[in-house]
């Protein structure tokens, strides 16, 4: 069935006002004029919670003439998202709207039939990408301003599937040690090609391409139960099916893309030192009938930080693709890069509200150039 | 006119410091607490981390409800420290990141004294933290256990 837009999105602003409007069984007792975020105990059972992150930057560059890396000066995120929690069953939804565009980026109902064991279905963010799992859309929780291209989102220059719709487990193994092993596992609708980037399964619109299959794997190794350092495995194989007149000229005509991907990653602390670093070996076959024309890449990157202050952190990242201006893969997305080094700085001045500039330089298949980045970010309440 | 002795009047002193301290100290505790009518009677301090860290912990197969204490910053900031070992702006960050990982319910966060006691008298699961001081003097509320002494 295809849903209106509009009706699409009168249903998840009634659902956020759902999250804000008093649960039947609560008690609404805080006082006015406490800025708190209270009265949520429903004593049926209910939670709720919805806030708000929210984020503005502007962007000056120096040497660009790659007309594929043009960014708007000034750039504006809120993403709504809103929890509902009864008993064992769950609602999840995340709704971003920016300068450029409203996208329903979540929406996702759950049963958590015992501790450490979680089953969604809709529309979720692929486990297969530790840093999306970590950040989602959250600009306020990541610490530098932007993310590495390899995880940035489909509309947003990315160059891997990171949306599907369908099925997602999330699991915690706890062996005789202290260490946890949490196991996520999804399968769902892959995003398919379009023209010069990859075109996400909506719920909110009618979908160009034929329904293709992603199924993707995280494994994070966990010191201990509590603890934020973890190191894992990344496993994906997506499908990618192509819209119409989505091939580009000079490519030999194909039906799909067979990608699979093997990746690590590390995220460690040390008194103030954080090492946040991702490997992805991608390969990439382009089907027609049973043959196939074979592809590879490999993405990786290496982020640093140290909290130099208990306000103020500084961060250093470098990225780097292989095969930018050789792989056909790649060749697909005009605005891939090869290298990236990135400086930046960041400033907790009030309670949940970020001050963070950043200053990197690029190098693409076809130019060479230096951004300079700063943005305001928060979370409301 | 008769002079005490100053060897009394320090000795009254100290007694006197030793009482005030002792008396201090007792109002300095910080402790887990639930309303009186709920059916939780225990909970382990490695529970109460796990609680406030976002895992579910279950009490004869009904799930706590975690409620931070923000009536004021100082028993704030000694819970955060003591239990979960963050400072306010990570645990922030690290519960926004929960609820955008896994749409887990942040702690509901309550800056009324109030308030606070009414959402455990109303939801018998709910827990918090508070100076002992302010457990013992309201009999709505039981102490679970002691999360931290100064």
């Amino acid at each position: 069935m295809k849903l209106h837009r509009s009706a699409c999105l009168l249903l998840v602003l009634g659902c956020l006002a759902a999250a804000q409007a008093p649960a039947q069984t609560a008690s609404h007792a805080d006082h006015p004029g406490h800025d708190s975020r209270s009265d949520e105990t429903g004593s049926g059972g209910l939670r709720r919670d919805l806030f708000l992150l929210a984020g503005g930057s502007l962007r000056g560059t120096d040497g660009l003439s790659d007309p594929n890396q043009h960014e708007p000066d000034a750039q504006f995120v809120a993403d709504f998202l809103f929890d509902l929690s009864y008993r064992q069953a769950r609602l999840f939804g995340e709704y971003v709207v920016t300068d450029h565009e409203t996208e329903l980026e979540r929406l996702q109902v759950g049963w958590e039939p015992k501790e450490n064991l979680l089953i969604w279905l809709g529309r979720y963010h692929q486990p297969g990408s530790y840093w999306n799992q970590r950040y989602h859309h959250g600009q306020y929780l990541q610490t530098p301003i932007t993310r590495p291209r390899v995880e940035e989102w489909e509309d947003t220059r990315g160059v891997l599937p990171q949306h599907m719709v369908g099925a997602l487990v999330e699991t915690t193994w706890r062996g005789r040690g202290p260490g946890t092993v949490n196991i996520s596992i999804g399968s769902g609708i892959s995003p398919s090609l379009a023209d010069g980037e990859l075109d996400t399964y909506s719920l909110l619109r009618s979908n160009e391409s034929s329904i293709r299959g992603a199924y993707n794997l995280r494994l994070d190794f966990h010191p201990d139960a509590e603890s934020e350092n973890s190191l894992g495995l990344l496993l994906s194989h997506n499908e990618i099916g192509v819209n119409d007149g989505a091939i580009p000229a000079g490519y030999d005509p194909f039906d799909h893309i067979d990608q699979n991907i093997v990746g690590a990653y590390v995220d460690w602390s040390i008194q103030g030192w954080r090492a946040l670093g991702t490997v992805y070996v991608v390969r990439a076959d382009f089907a027609n009938d049973d043959e196939y024309v074979k592809d590879h890449f490999v993405a990786a990157y290496l982020e640093v930080e140290r909290q130099i202050r208990p306000t103020v952190a500084v961060v250093a990242r470098q990225e780097y693709f292989s095969r930018a201006d050789t792989s056909l893969y790649l060749r697909l997305f005009p605005d891939r890069i090869e290298q990236k080094t990135m400086g930046g700085l960041r400033w907790d001045f009030a309670r949940k509200q970020a001050l963070k500039m950043e200053i990197a330089t690029v190098t693409t298949p076809v130019d060479h150039f230096n951004e300079f980045r700063i943005e305001w970010s928060g979370a409301i309440p | 006119m008769e002079r005490r002795d100053p060897l009394m009047l320090r000795l009254g002193l100290m007694l006197l410091s030793l009482v005030t301290s002792v008396s201090w100290s007792a109002d300095r505790s910080v402790v887990l607490a639930v309303a009186n009518n709920s059916p939780i009677t225990t909970l382990d301090a490695h529970d109460v981390r796990l609680l406030f860290l976002g895992h579910t912990v279950r009490v004869d197969g009904r799930t706590l409800i975690p409620i931070r204490n923000l009536t004021e910053r100082t028993i704030d900031d000694v819970f955060l420290q003591s239990v979960v070992a963050m400072s306010a702006t990570r645990y922030d960050r690290y519960t926004l990141r929960l609820a955008l990982q896994q749409g887990r319910p942040r702690p509901v966060e309550i800056s009324s004294a109030a308030s606070l006691i009414q959402n455990l008298e109303m939801n018998p699961m709910a827990v918090s933290y508070f100076w002992e001081s302010d457990v013992r003097a309201n009999q709505k509320l039981r102490i679970l256990r002691v999360l931290w002494r100064e």
